[in-house]
């Protein structure tokens, strides 16, 4: 008996966050209230606070499980072997969030940018993983400087996150500018990656 | 009005937008009063009410002249017929604009998550400039589609914009460290905007860092 009511209690949980997600996909987050959330999980108030403390618990919970499923990604795809294969693999990591949940994607990247706590977990996050990314770059491309290639590490990373953020807005928004259709993000992510770190154009 | 007056009045309109814009490098603009921003201008609040009605319209003006200045600026680049100039100026300007007022880009960031207005005035601007550098570099790279080009330059102008957030207005510390001097800063993203648009790297020669310690 108790075990079926957990089983249940994590359901509605779980449909609680897939309807935070879908809204996240229309609205700005800040612009969400709880109301919404009930009438799109078809839920009550009441059974909305009986599973989270408040929207921000949420929030936090939702975001929580998207950067754990990217770093994860992430850190499968550093382990993919050869530089063309590790490129595409890093963007297909970060573009696979966006495909699956662009608002989730969206808030999650805006809020590493806007409030503190994700900053920092972010950038304690992503620190290894550039240093990672650098040390590629190095073994690529043997003349570069250390630096250089940490730069280049930074600038590869806020690139791919940039261009998926510009892809995958709000229609009104991407009608505005011009972008490659959802079909050759990826083409592009990788086209322009292999441009920036010019392995090709090294010369002898 | 009599000349006199004019010229006066037009000189404290100027010292209200230099105190805002002053005051906007030290602190957020949500906390700034009417009266802190009168202090900064030494004017009285009765002259602020003459020429603004609310703090929003202030800023409303020193955010559309910075950025009618910046977009001119950046259209003048393009008439420089060799790639990788314009590329390199553009840069520049883009750089520097972070560089000396990262307040007042904090604050345009800031206002444009609740205004979509000026959301829409970058993206109108930038689209438009994408655009024209497209037409250029298309005649000066035979079979490149100026679709394309413009594409590529409209995503890497928001690519930058986002890294030189990170590296002027939040100063992340890696970023920063990573980045060096503001000439460096300048030339790695001109470097990087010139091989995502053609393929290619600028050749050595004309870069300053190429021989210290390699290009990026």
């Amino acid at each position: 008996m108790r075990d079926a009511a957990v089983k249940k209690g994590a359901q509605t949980r779980r449909r609680i966050k897939d309807a935070f997600a879908g809204l996240l996909d229309r609205k700005s987050f800040a612009s969400i209230t709880v109301t919404d959330i009930c009438r799109s999980a078809e839920m009550t108030v009441g059974g909305f606070y009986f599973h989270f403390k408040s929207q921000e618990v949420l929030l936090d919970e939702v975001m929580a499980e998207y950067a754990e499923a990217l770093w994860k990604r992430i850190d499968h795809a550093a382990r993919e072997t050869g530089s063309a294969r590790q490129a595409r693999a890093v963007c297909e990591a970060l573009l696979k969030g966006y495909e699956l949940s662009p608002g989730v994607a969206r808030a999650y990247h805006q809020l590493t940018r806007t409030r503190a706590d994700y900053t920092q977990a972010w950038r304690a996050a992503s620190e290894p993983r550039i240093a990672g990314l650098a040390a590629l770059m190095r073994g690529d491309r043997p003349e570069i400087a250390p630096r250089k290639a940490r730069f280049l590490a930074y600038a590869l990373t806020t690139m791919i996150v940039s261009q998926l953020d510009l892809a995958f807005s709000p229609r009104e928004r991407a009608r505005a500018a011009p972008l490659p259709p959802r079909g050759e993000v990826l083409q592009r992510l990788v086209l322009l990656w292999t441009r920036m770190v010019a392995v090709e154009r090294r010369r002898a | 009005m009599k000349p006199a007056r004019q010229r006066r009045s037009a000189r404290t309109r100027q010292k209200i937008k230099e105190a805002l814009i002053g005051l906007l490098d030290e602190h957020n603009y949500f906390d700034l009063t009417i009266g802190d921003i009168c202090r900064r201008a030494k004017v009285a609040t009765g002259g602020f009410y003459f020429h603004y009605e609310k703090k929003v319209d202030l800023i409303d003006e020193v955010l559309r002249e910075h950025s009618g200045r910046f977009w001119v600026a950046l259209d003048a680049f393009l008439e420089y017929r060799d790639p990788y100039s314009a590329v390199y100026h553009t840069s520049s300007a883009l750089v520097r604009a972070f560089h000396e007022s990262p307040g007042l880009v904090r604050c345009f960031n800031q206002l444009a998550m609740i205004d979509r207005a000026y959301v829409q005035l970058w993206e109108t601007a930038a689209g438009r400039w994408a655009a024209k550098l497209a037409q250029m570099l298309a005649r000066s790279l035979p079979g490149t589609s100026p679709a394309d080009l413009e594409s590529i330059a409209y995503g890497m102008l928001s690519f930058f914009d986002q890294l030189l957030f990170g590296l002027y207005v939040e100063k992340h510390p890696g970023l920063v460290e990573a980045g060096g001097a503001f000439d460096e800063v300048v030339e790695n993203l001109a470097v990087l905007w010139y091989r995502a648009l053609t393929g290619q790297s600028p050749a050595p020669e004309r870069l300053a860092y190429a021989s210290r310690g390699g290009a990026i």
